[in-house]
């Protein structure tokens, strides 16, 4: 089984123009011969949206109207964009496309609204982290911020999720890392670690490009069940990896380090009632 | 820990960041649809330094710099900007500011120096721009964070420019960069000066050397310390209180105009859109 990670370089609220780019991406990845293909957060919105974000926003009725379904007869894949939900509400979204039509919809949990980040501003918060399957395997698709609360990926590991897809908007900081940006550096640790402690492919698909000086920190990566970084993108070029995933590998993980069956979370839901309970 | 935050100050990889500066200048003026800058090139290190990565992003043929002594300009100025241009091959233009400057205040004979500083720095400013238009370009800025944060600038004089790489690089790591990328010995080593009169240097105006004020500025605004606890690490009390002061007056020189509210949206405040909207 082979994936395409898109290092997509958006341009900042020209939905068509992404669209277009978006579509000549899979359409590679594609004749590559990938079975799935993941884009970074907002890919088709770019990142800094703020009050473009009515403007620009889609329900999942319109994106599954585009194109892109029937781009999903041939490959599984991911985009995001601002969703408009029946009530009005803005969200930070991952529309999952496969055998031709949207199959799912995963919600930003955890919006950044700190620092140089302001998205609880322009944002609703999303309530779920659910599961799907692409060509067969169980998979959760999780945006940015969300992946620095391990709750979201826990919730993910113990529903049997395999495949780990992080959807990033990474503005680059931090100038005491060699060869890269210090977010860039933090987000590998992120991959190694989860990909390890769930035996599960953890995908990492960055933007690149600017937006009024914010510079993408790119360097999309993909980690096996191991914890081993397989293959990784650079720091600025609009790019695509293409790796060949071996689902039998997250059985050898498993079986050496049965974390998933060992898990207790009948356990940890008493426990966070009564941590609740006594707040 | 004074070691510690003079250590934070380090650039780690040179490379990546210039790499990183480039990439900037490089894309923020192509979407934006320029090939060109102009870069005001005084003999300091600052616009030594954004020129050297202007060309090292846009090629030195698309690199207009710009020498404008007044007649009391220091001669090693005048020729270590020279050498600047020279250094680089880049078309270069030295216009003398003292006729329009001196037929200002033929009306103002009292005028005192630092009335007349600003004024130069505004007819400056106001060259650049003449030129942006004439070349097809855009303005390069020339300030760093050191000068940024205490306000050490004319208010749209050299403060104003379309672009700056370097507004995010404290005046000793623009030195540590623009030893990277080449700038000649001479003009990192000599004393910082404004040149806006004979004998005026920055850190004899400031009060402080760079490293110093560098350091405290880290801990305040890096590290988001409070007075109290950059004072134990082993700064002077009135020094801290000194460069805090400084940062505080002179945030109206880092924002735009202030708008009276009456209506819903407000152009300077509810009315959210990044310069890079569209491009």
């Amino acid at each position: 089984m082979k994936v395409a990670v898109v290092q997509h370089k958006s341009v900042l609220g020209d939905f068509e123009a992404n669209l277009e780019r978006t579509v000549e991406f899979i359409k590679k990845a594609i004749e590559q011969g990938a079975d799935i293909c993941l884009f970074p957060e907002l890919n088709l919105t770019g990142y800094n949206v703020q009050d473009i974000t009515s403007e620009i926003a889609v329900t999942a009725e319109r994106l599954a109207e585009s194109p892109l379904s029937a781009l999903s007869e041939k490959i599984s894949f991911i985009v995001g964009a601002i969703e408009e939900s029946e009530e009005h509400i803005f969200y930070n979204s991952a529309f999952c496309f496969s055998k031709g039509k949207l199959i799912h919809v995963h919600r930003k949990i955890f919006l950044p609204t700190y620092g140089m980040f302001d998205e609880g501003r322009f944002t609703g918060a999303g309530k779920e982290v659910k599961t799907f399957y692409f060509n067969g395997i169980k998979s959760v698709a999780l945006i940015c911020e969300d992946l620095w609360h391990f709750s979201t990926v826990y919730l993910a590991f113990i529903q049997g999720s395999k495949f780990i897809f992080a959807l990033s908007s990474s503005p680059g900081r931090g100038y005491r890392e060699s060869g890269e940006f210090e977010n860039a550096e933090i987000w590998r640790n992120v991959g190694e670690f989860y990909s390890r402690m769930t035996g599960s492919y953890f995908f990492y698909a960055n933007r690149v490009g600017v937006e009024d000086g914010f510079v993408f920190s790119g360097k999309s990566f993909v980690c096996d069940p191991f914890g081993n970084v397989i293959a990784e993108a650079s720091s600025f070029k609009e790019e695509m990896l293409l790796v060949t995933v071996n689902p039998a590998l997250i059985r050898a993980a498993r079986v050496s380090l049965p974390l998933l069956r060992d898990e207790k979370p009948e356990i940890i839901f008493s426990n966070l009632r009564r941590i609740l309970d006594e707040k | 820990m004074r070691n510690k935050i003079a250590e934070l100050l380090e650039i780690k990889d040179k490379a990546f960041v210039t790499g990183v500066l480039v990439q900037f200048i490089k894309e923020e003026l192509n979407k934006a649809g320029f090939q060109k800058a102009v870069v005001g090139i005084s003999g300091g290190v600052d616009s030594a330094l954004a020129a050297f990565l202007s060309v090292m992003a846009l090629g030195k043929e698309n690199v207009i710099g710009i020498s404008m002594p007044y007649r009391t300009s220091s001669e090693s100025s005048k020729q270590d900007a020279r050498l600047v241009a020279e250094t680089l091959g880049i078309e270069f233009h030295e216009i003398d500011i003292t006729p329009q400057i001196d037929a200002y205040y033929e009306k103002f004979p009292d005028a005192d120096r630092v009335r007349k500083g600003n004024k130069m720095a505004r007819e400056r400013m106001s060259i650049l721009y003449d030129f942006a238009h004439f070349k097809n370009a855009l303005v390069v800025g020339t300030s760093n964070k050191s000068e940024l944060l205490i306000g050490y600038s004319t208010r749209w004089g050299d403060g104003a420019h379309d672009v700056n790489p370097i507004g995010d690089l404290y005046k000793t790591q623009v030195w540590q960069i623009a030893e990277h990328v080449g700038v000649p010995e001479r003009i990192i080593k000599k004393k910082p000066s404004a040149d806006l009169w004979p004998g005026q240097t920055d850190e004899g105006e400031i009060g402080l050397t760079y490293q110093l004020l560098d350091q405290i500025l880290f801990a305040y605004v890096d590290l988001r310390m409070r007075k109290e606890d950059i004072v134990n690490l082993g700064y002077d009390e009135p020094l801290v209180g000194k460069v805090m002061d400084m940062v505080k007056r002179s945030q109206y020189k880092r924002k735009l105009p202030i708008i009276c509210k009456i209506s819903r949206r407000t152009v300077d405040k509810d009315f959210l859109y990044f310069r890079d909207w569209g491009l």
